[in-house]
């Protein structure tokens, strides 16, 4: 074997594992935030209990899909190199630390579809994508899933209010306390059974394409086993930035529309994904949260919602973008590998610089509803 | 066209069979709730068997529904 084959292996491996880790860090607010921002489980144990069902839920479903894009790219005509894959990894890992640092909860299977279409178009050009499928797949499923996880919401947190109107407050309070943990531990493990499962897949197709492995062969063991921790890792890491919008920015929550929204979003994406209806975990579980405030009729803040909607819009062009970038210096060959990972590391060393500025972690993330880049203007606010 | 009339109809079903299952489940959860709590026994003693049964009733269909996700999310079950 070719020692820059082996090196492109390497480096695929070795990115989407880091894949993997930005995305269980960045959907740990999917499953928790609602549990965390209403105290029925302390964020630290909201963490853990979602880290260790994505662990097990890594382990519970092992069956990749037959093709890297799921019928995004036209892989007949186009074959998708690993320098291909390499530059869409970049392309979504970049993109999950940006939207990160302003917290805003962003799909990261779209982040990874539009990475590895940037790519293809730069390296195999236009008639590569099936832009049927990114109409059908990605843009319709991204505005449908909200409506649907909106209105499922809404019609639970109504429904619920009217079955325990004129109850004690405090005894329907903790009384959904545990329905919300079951609820949200559903979410997460769904999570794991779904997404480390894409980066298995993303590392079995490369060893297959490197002659590495017989073609149509499940993931080897040691693949399994690296992306589950590697997404269990990052769940328990936490992404407490986005946790604090979802849990506190969008509307204010109680644990009867937490069991509202986190079992609205269970049902929505169990049904969705049995019909083979590919929506996004991130969008349906924002979705819920929204319809549990409309349910409810507390205020729901249409600012964050808005910027979360937009910035929906643009995660796909936007690693497709990066993507893309990243394909073309990567082109030049071994060296453009090299000097695409250099960038790359250097991107998320000044991203999570900057989230320093003011941290978000498991001690504060309660403590206000947005999420701010600089701390002064908050430490101005306090000392006022 | 056949491929977008698919895609509407999937989005139905998944939206009525979503927003009913999320209402079910809440419904009788919160319905197990209330019964619960009116089944409390009472400082006399009287006890209120009947709301505390069906509370129970209530809970299991809850717990039958989580089992089924379950089922539906592992394929180890249904292969």
């Amino acid at each position: 074997m070719e020692i820059a084959t082996l090196v492109v292996v390497v480096m695929v491996i070795v990115t989407a594992l880091i894949f993997d880790f930005t995305n269980g860090f960045h959907d740990t607010a999917n499953a928790m935030a609602t549990s965390i921002a209403t105290g029925a489980l302390k964020p630290r144990t909201a963490v853990l209990a979602a880290g260790t069902l994505n662990l097990i839920g890594a382990f519970l479903s092992t069956e990749v899909a037959q093709t890297i894009s799921g019928g995004l790219i036209n892989e007949q005509q186009v074959a998708i190199g690993p320098e291909f894959i390499f530059a869409g990894l970049v392309g979504a890992i970049l993109w999950n630390l940006l939207t990160w640092l302003v917290g805003l909860p962003s799909s990261s299977s779209h982040a990874l579809f539009g990475g590895l279409v940037g790519a293809v178009i730069i390296g195999a050009g236009f008639e590569g994508v099936n832009f049927m499928g990114v109409l059908t797949k990605i843009l319709i499923p991204a505005l449908v899933s909200v409506l649907v996880a909106a209105l499922a919401a809404t019609c639970a947190t109504k429904l619920i209010g009217l079955v325990t109107r004129g109850m004690d407050e405090s005894k329907v309070e903790s009384g959904f306390r545990h329905g919300q943990t079951v609820t949200a531990c559903l979410v997460a493990l769904s999570h794991g059974t779904n997404d480390a499962q894409k980066t298995m897949g993303i590392i079995t197709l490369t060893l297959v394409a490197a002659g590495m492995q017989p073609s149509g062969s499940g993931p080897e063991l040691w693949v399994v086993a690296v992306c589950g921790f590697a997404i269990a890792l990052g769940t328990y890491m936490g992404g407490w930035r986005v946790i604090r919008t979802l849990g506190k920015g969008l509307t204010e929550i109680s644990t009867p529309q937490g069991f509202a929204a986190e079992a609205s979003s269970a049902t929505t994406i169990l049904v969705s994904s049995h019909l083979g209806f590919a929506l996004s975990t991130t969008q349906v579980c924002s979705g819920s949260i929204i319809g549990s405030g409309l349910g409810k009729g507390t205020p729901v803040n249409w600012k964050v919602a808005g910027r979360m909607l937009i910035a929906w819009l643009v995660t796909f062009p936007a690693a497709a973008i990066v993507g893309g970038v990243a394909c073309a210096v990567t082109k030049v060959g071994m060296w453009g590998v090299i000097v695409v990972a250099v960038l790359a590391v250097l991107g998320a060393f000044i991203i999570v610089r900057l989230s320093h500025r003011n941290p978000v972690n498991s001690m504060n993330v309660n403590e206000s509803g947005d999420v701010k880049i600089n701390a002064e203007a908050t430490t101005a606010a306090q000392a006022a | 066209m056949i491929i977008i009339e698919q895609e509407i109809m999937s989005f139905v079903t998944v939206l009525v069979v979503a927003v009913g299952v999320a209402s079910v489940i809440s419904i009788l959860y919160a319905l197990g709730i209330r019964l619960w709590a009116r089944g409390a026994v009472e400082a006399e003693g009287g006890a209120h068997m009947i709301p505390r049964l069906f509370s129970c009733v209530c809970f299991a269909a809850c717990i039958a529904i989580v089992l089924f996700a379950l089922w539906l999310m592992i394929p180890l079950f249904h292969q």
